[in-house]
């Protein structure tokens, strides 16, 4: 009969195979894991997205929130407060952004500029969500104020 | 001993005489014992291995290796025939909906959503040839989107926030010079349909370095005539953009 013979380093190079073998798996579960969680989030996650559109809207980081919005597709009446707030902060930076530019001498920007307070007071007027109302009208409130202010036109 | 029939001397464990053949009875009953005894300990040596911690021990790994190994190839097919199938599943849905997907991008593109048409067409699978012109506004949706995040991002913080920024600027000047140089001359053969959108954004990019940032009309320039741009290059810009704080 053929004798077994149990040697501790063979023992030691099964435990060094099992743990490679236990990172693998480890590495595998968490790409699984991640995968599920998509999955998850794809189809269960409407909840977590306003919590995490919360957290950016009561900041006021409406870039914050634009990503958030943007990046994972969130549409619909739930994020529409989201949107609004979005839009206003866009519309208002735009014509921030044209009215300088224009105080900077670049062509074309008075009239985009102008373009962009008008959106901006109409978000005011129109705004649908009272939530918003406040800042949407302290927007407004700048672009009459600084009406014309800067405008080389 | 002395052989019974020819009287020859030979070893006690021989089964037979070496001179003439006789059978040795001893010798047999010899072999018997020992092979008894050599059993006996082969058994007690084999009970004893069997119960020591040792041996349970290197049982349990050698499952547990064989459990592991033979898993791995049964995932890895699993997961090839996953990816495949979703695949297939992928090209079949493409010609189905043919008609429905490019109807949808059609709208899209429409609409101005570009946007929502890169997030489409890369759903779909359809962002092919960047020649096309759906393609086009759709990658330079892509770049647009991820300019208005970025520098959006930076404008939504407070000002000592701004100060110790030490991405978002960075990135929105990068990802607004993406925008302005069509993502380093990538895709510079605009169709026609697309050469407007693209003075738009030109247009837009060019406010927001001299208006919002306070570019003087030299670092403008510098920026828009380059395809690409050196990371200190952007460093010296984000500084002395930083200096000015044309957004307040």
């Amino acid at each position: 009969m053929k004798k077994r013979r149990v040697s501790v380093a063979a023992i030691l190079v099964k435990l060094l195979v099992i743990l490679l073998l236990l990172g693998f798996w480890l590495a595998a579960g968490r790409k699984v894991l991640k995968l599920a969680t998509a999955w998850n989030d794809f189809f269960f996650n409407e909840a977590r997205e306003i919590q995490s559109c919360d957290y950016y809207y009561y900041q006021k980081n409406y870039g914050g929130l634009r990503e958030e919005l943007s990046m994972d597709g969130l549409d619909g009446e739930a994020f529409g407060k989201y949107h609004e707030a979005v839009q206003g902060f866009e519309d208002y930076q735009q014509y921030l952004q044209y009215k300088k530019a224009d105080a900077a001498g670049v062509s074309g920007a008075a009239a985009k500029a102008e373009q962009y307070r008008l959106l901006v007071i109409d978000n005011a007027e129109n705004c649908e969500y009272s939530e918003n109302q406040e800042q949407l009208d302290q927007y407004k409130g700048y672009c009459q104020v600084n009406v014309g202010k800067f405008f080389h036109t | 001993m002395k052989c019974k029939n020819c009287g020859a001397n030979y070893r006690t464990k021989e089964l037979k005489c070496p001179y003439c053949g006789t059978e040795n009875v001893i010798g047999r009953i010899w072999l018997i014992e020992r092979d008894t005894v050599r059993q006996e300990y082969e058994e007690a040596y084999e009970q004893t291995v069997k119960h020591s911690r040792l041996y349970v021990f290197d049982k349990i790994l050698n499952r547990i290796i064989l459990v592991s190994l033979g898993l791995v190839p049964v995932c890895v097919l699993l997961a090839a025939l996953a990816l495949g199938g979703y695949r297939i599943y992928r090209e079949i849905y493409k010609k189905v909906h043919a008609e429905e997907i490019s109807r949808t991008v059609e709208e899209y593109y429409e609409a101005g959503q570009y946007w929502e048409l890169y997030q489409y067409m890369n759903d779909c699978d359809v962002l092919g040839s960047q020649y096309d012109p759906y393609g086009q506004a759709a990658f330079m949706g892509f770049d647009y989107e991820f300019y208005k995040n970025t520098a959006l991002y930076f404008l939504s913080l407070s000002e000592e926030e701004k100060q110790e920024d030490e991405y978002f600027l960075d990135a929105a000047i990068c990802f607004s010079h993406d925008v302005y140089s069509l993502n380093g001359g990538l895709y510079d053969e605009l169709s026609p349909q697309n050469r407007e959108l693209y003075r738009q954004n030109q247009e837009d990019v060019m406010a927001f370095w001299r208006g919002t940032l306070g570019m003087t009309e030299e670092e403008a320039a510098f920026l828009a005539e380059r395809k690409q741009v050196e990371s200190s290059d952007i460093r010296e810009l984000v500084e002395a953009v930083r200096a000015r704080r044309a957004w307040e």
